[in-house]
């Protein structure tokens, strides 16, 4: 009798202890979640979300002939950059007037600028490629 | 998931009949060195008309839209012949890749007879119907037969610069044509 009672108590022992054990790995788990989505959230373009007062540095991706996001909010001051996923060579310039442009920017090249106003701009050399750039 | 892994040979088999089903179409039928021939063929053929096009035309758009034809079509030739070499592929002579090549011949010849704005119209309307042709071959031909996943990724990588060159030849030639 004793030592059947004995047998049980073990039993329960290893039973709570199993679920003690369930119970924080699916904690950890939820936790590991949450924190996934949080990084998610943050927005690509911008590098830094820390101190909302000094400049960022949006990246556009110019990639299957088109640039990505084809729209970019920015403030004054911010530096916008263009990188070259394509295999062939691309420009960005100012429209209409051509403001400003690129150049050539080889495959897998960049360019940057700082934004010191808003701007229409197209690839001069696919003119059927077209952006925006809207300063805040 | 046993019993879901007896049916993958009966899976196999359905796919092995779709494919083999398919290529008894009017569609040729290509080996990866053919595919790389024909690819190559295609765009010198687009470089050489608009070298044609950068000799003979004094609009400034058709130069345009030339110079960029000559500049992205060398760059496919070079990703192209490059990717041969990493896999040791020979690209191959083959029934569509030579048919490409008379048929250019005669492109060529009408072109070279044509002067002013009845070129600049002979050359864009050409490089519409041209690059209509090449995009359809490239999805509906190259692709699905391509065996060797790099090719197939860089002929896939090549549509949307297609598809690019063909609206900018729609936009010059309602220039041209008016």
């Amino acid at each position: 009798m004793m030592k059947r009672s004995f047998g049980l108590l073990k039993n329960s022992v290893y039973l709570l202890f199993s679920i003690a054990l369930m119970t924080s790995c699916s904690n950890h788990s939820k936790k590991n979640g949450t924190g996934n989505e949080t990084k998610s959230n943050i927005p690509k373009v911008e590098t830094s979300v820390t101190d909302p007062g000094a400049p960022h540095v949006y990246t556009i991706s110019i990639s299957d002939m088109k640039f990505y996001p084809e729209k970019v909010v920015v403030h004054k001051g911010d530096t916008v950059k263009w990188i070259n996923h394509d295999i062939v060579a691309h420009c960005v310039t100012e429209l209409p007037d051509k403001v400003w442009t690129s150049s050539e920017i080889p495959a897998e090249g960049s360019w940057k600028m700082a934004v010191t106003q808003s701007s229409d701009y197209y690839c001069s050399i696919h003119p059927v490629m077209k952006g925006k750039i809207m300063m805040k | 998931m046993k019993k879901l892994t007896n049916f993958f040979p009966l899976i196999y088999l359905m796919i092995a009949l779709l494919i083999s089903s398919s290529s008894f179409g009017q569609t040729p039928k290509l080996t990866d060195p053919e595919i790389a021939s024909v690819a190559v063929t295609a765009n010198q053929i687009d470089i050489n008309y608009a070298k044609i096009a950068k000799e003979k035309s004094k609009n400034a758009d058709v130069q345009k839209f030339a110079a960029t034809m000559i500049a992205d079509h060398q760059s496919v030739i070079d990703q192209a012949t490059a990717l041969c070499k990493k896999l040791g592929v020979t690209p191959k002579d083959n029934d569509l890749s030579k048919k490409l090549n008379a048929d250019a011949e005669s492109t060529k010849k009408m072109l070279n007879g044509k002067s002013g704005a009845e070129f600049d119209k002979s050359y864009i309307d050409n490089e519409v119907t041209a690059h209509k042709a090449v995009i359809d071959t490239i999805q509906n031909v190259l692709i699905p037969q391509t065996q060797n996943g790099e090719l197939k990724a860089l002929l896939q990588k090549v549509l949307p610069i297609l598809k690019t060159h063909l609206e900018h030849a729609e936009m010059v030639q309602k220039t041209v044509s008016k």
